[in-house]
């Protein structure tokens, strides 16, 4: 690894069947997420993911690139910048922008985010794994 | 406590949080990429601690009875160690920050992650604006 390195992308889909299983999973059962009424008079219009389903999966190419580190020892940031409505595809990215070694550990800094495929990002921030 | 009616520094919890293999599973097969779903076998995914805690949290403050529309705007993460599935984390959380801004409300909570031994194993901090419909 090092300054520059680019995570694979990944592309995934956030379909219906997700967000009602992250809801069971997580027992977040706000209704924008799962009751299609409710969601069609929010601002919205429709049903949204969950934010936390999108970021837990924006965090699984840092459980790719780190399978050791990054929940042992590791720091994400993000914002949410547009929801994502069920059956859109996002695009996880990333890039390595600093690293600091000392004789006792690394510290590997990243830009991280998902986008939409219109190029839409949905969360950007950034994380930080000590090796 | 309602979130309207809280002050900064109001106490949240703790929440024990307890792991079940169909909770685990659900959410692997919701979130985790395929080639990483073999670390789970050894650890918990590490979103879904911070996705109980705050849907515990997300009740205890009545987010969804407060008539407005609440929109998750950030989310910061730290762990200090990996979580196994068989251990129970306990979650105390704070209203952080509270501001109203225009027609918005602006609420930072943050929570603190122990273990059965009390020492720290993480922490996260949510924001959290609520908009008039």
């Amino acid at each position: 690894m090092y300054k520059g390195y680019k995570f694979k992308e990944k592309k995934i889909l956030v379909d219906q069947s997700k967000v009602d299983l992250y809801a069971k999973a997580s027992g977040d059962n706000n209704p924008i997420h799962i009751n299609d009424g409710y969601a069609k008079n929010t601002s919205y219009g429709k049903r949204i993911a969950h934010g936390m389903l999108t970021l837990g999966i924006l965090s699984e190419i840092l459980v790719r690139e780190f399978p050791k580190s990054w929940y042992k020892n590791g720091n994400i940031k993000v914002r949410f910048t547009a929801p994502v409505f069920p059956s859109e595809y996002i695009i996880t990215y990333g890039e390595v922008i600093s690293i600091v070694e000392s004789e006792e550990k690394k510290i590997v800094k990243c830009n991280i985010g998902c986008k939409k495929t219109d190029g839409t990002e949905v969360i950007s921030g950034k994380a930080e794994i000590r090796i | 406590m309602n979130v309207l009616d809280a002050e900064i520094g109001q106490n949240y919890g703790p929440y024990e949080l307890k792991f079940e293999d169909k909770n685990i599973n659900d959410y692997i097969n919701c979130v985790t990429f395929p080639e990483n779903k073999e670390i789970y076998n050894e650890y918990l995914p590490p979103f879904l601690v911070i996705a109980l805690a705050l849907s515990n949290l997300i009740e205890e403050i009545q987010l969804f009875n407060t008539g407005l529309e609440a929109v998750h705007s950030g989310q910061e993460v730290t762990w200090n160690r990996e979580i196994s599935s068989n251990e129970i984390i306990y979650a105390n959380g704070k209203l952080s920050s509270k501001k109203s801004i225009k027609k918005s409300l602006f609420l930072v909570f943050s929570v603190e992650y122990t273990d059965k031994r009390d020492e720290i194993v993480g922490s996260s901090v949510s924001k959290i604006i609520l908009n008039e419909k």
